[in-house]
């Protein structure tokens, strides 16, 4: 395997439990750089528990993570955003007392390797306009920008975006497309959650669903929609 | 700069006009201890209902220092400030709660230490119960200046974190400390450093109230109603900036010792009245009028 190619992230097999519920039962994939991999599946298949692996929320019952070559499973939260990892939240969550401009200041101060000027990242991600405005008086579709803007401003090499689509209107969710592409095109390796297909559609280049912790299907998104077992998950059996 | 300037020349001048020398020292004495507690609850969002559990651990350490040392006062100050961040550096784990519980939890943790230096048993130690005594130290002019440059410590301290980029990591741990470790700041390490200089005020303010006094118990310095002072003060005069908690301070307690002086039967009353207003139409304290108005408040 050429340099190029070899995977930015690698997950192997990771079991989480919570109580008497397995959220993760054997998950793996991994993510090139520039490849955006779509992550779907039904509420409570534990999309969102492999984001929260991956960043470093919970210590795993077993598996592994590797970024860039390395394994990760012991390294804390905010060492693996100086690494290269980072995520927008399903729920936005900035930090709604300090400035647009601060929440991103943040971010560039503490979390990268690379200094990020955060007029620019808030370019990229058009707040610049509202960069003095406290971030709590940002609509709901902002917060998710500023979310990112957020990530972006650690320079990661490892993107996870959690629903970032939902709430967003048609336009707003083509230019988000049009952004995710464009990180993706500089190198990013992308892992995109999603619930919306269309979406899902536009952006990924190959899509994991998951059920119950596990992997249904690996492939290309206009196949999934053919496997019976996806769309028994889906619909129910 | 210009606060602290105005605060030193006041404490500087005041004694020549105005001869109750104590009521200025605690005034001091209370703004630093606001001020320190502004550091890890207005800027990280922690309140520590024992707080007073410093200013104790601080009295004895520079206390004992003194007596079984034989260590001048300053030199013991400072030992009482670094007792108060060994107390500090034993309740780290507390972070591990949040909100209520975390305060909860450090109230029981002050309360214990003061069991334990209460303690007749260890009276061969801490005096116990009975108290401590200072007469070899006792210099309240020398006290007095140390107070006040404790409290231009705390001061300088309190504005510098303000305008740091640790005052930005710390404003980010109290808007979300799950988004601050997703910016890349260290959580655990910047609440943890707060947390100790909050200490360290408080424990070298303790340590200078003890040897101000010369004579005092341990209920003295594990008072639960020195906590709740500083509580209050930072809230009234708003906590998150410099200036709130002096102004805070100034105003409540100059009302306190006023109204205790003048007409002690309405005293609680109006006090308490006080509070209640303030908590009804200006929650963000004091200094939230002058925001209000587009002011930035340092």
């Amino acid at each position: 395997m050429s340099p190029d190619t070899s995977p930015v992230l690698e997950v192997e097999d990771l079991h989480k439990h919570f109580g008497g519920l397995k959220a993760l039962d054997g998950i793996s994939f991994r993510i090139a750089p520039g490849e955006i991999l779509g992550l779907a599946g039904p509420n409570g298949s534990g999309k969102t528990t492999c984001i929260n692996a991956i960043t470093g929320v919970f210590r795993l019952d077993s598996g592994t993570i590797r970024f860039a070559g390395n394994t990760i499973n012991r390294v804390p939260t905010y060492r693996r955003v100086r690494l290269g990892i980072n995520r927008s939240f399903q729920v936005p969550s900035p930090f709604l007392g300090l400035s647009v401009m601060e929440n991103v200041a943040v971010a560039s101060i503490y979390g990268g390797n690379k200094k990020q000027n955060p007029d620019h990242i808030l370019e990229i991600t058009g707040l610049a306009q509202l960069k003095d405005r406290p971030a709590g008086s940002l609509n709901s579709s902002q917060q998710k920008l500023l979310d990112l803007s957020r990530a972006l401003a650690t320079s990661p090499r490892l993107l996870l975006v959690d629903e970032i689509g939902a709430g967003l209107n048609s336009s707003e969710l083509t230019r988000m497309t049009e952004r995710l592409r464009a990180l993706a095109a500089q190198g990013m390796a992308l892992l995109v959650v999603e619930h919306l297909m269309d979406f899902l559609d536009r952006v990924t280049d190959r899509i994991v669903v998951m059920d119950a912790g596990r992997e249904l299907f690996s492939g290309q998104l206009y196949e999934a929609a053919e496997d019976p077992r996806v769309v028994e998950a889906f619909l129910g059996g | 700069m210009v606060i602290v300037a105005i605060t030193v020349l006041a404490y500087v001048f005041i004694p020549y006009g105005y001869d109750n020398q104590f009521l200025l020292f605690n005034m001091m004495m209370y703004m630093a201890l606001a001020q320190g507690l502004n550091i890890i609850y207005g800027y990280t969002g922690y309140l520590p209902f024992g707080y007073v559990g410093f200013f104790g651990a601080g009295a004895y350490g520079g206390a004992l220092a003194i007596i079984y040392l034989h260590w001048s006062p300053f030199p013991a100050v400072l030992l009482g400030g670094l007792a108060a961040v060994l107390v500090g550096m034993l309740l780290i784990p507390l972070f591990r709660l949040s909100g209520a519980y975390f305060s909860i939890a450090n109230l029981a943790a002050a309360e214990a230490l003061y069991y334990i230096i209460a303690n007749p048993h260890l009276a061969s130690v801490t005096q116990g119960p009975y108290g401590i005594s200072l007469p070899q130290v006792y210099d309240p002019n020398a006290a007095y200046w140390t107070m006040l440059a404790i409290l231009v410590f705390a001061l300088i301290l309190s504005g510098l974190m303000r305008r740091s980029r640790f005052g930005l990591a710390l404003g980010a741990i109290r808007e979300n400390p799950v988004s601050a470790e997703m910016a890349g700041v260290n959580v655990v390490r910047a609440r943890a450093i707060a947390w100790l200089l909050s200490a360290f005020i408080a424990g070298v303010s303790g340590a200078a109230f003890g040897w101000y006094i010369s004579v005092f118990y341990p209920e003295t310095v594990f008072s639960l109603s020195i906590t709740v002072f500083a509580i209050v003060f930072v809230l009234f005069g708003g906590a998150g900036t410099l200036l709130g908690p002096l102004v805070g301070t100034l105003v409540l307690y100059g009302a306190y010792n006023y109204i205790g002086i003048s007409t002690p039967q309405y005293f609680q009353l109006t006090y308490g009245l006080l509070i209640i207003l303030l908590v009804l139409f200006l929650p963000s304290g004091l200094t939230s009028l002058l925001r209000k108005r587009g002011i930035d408040v340092p």
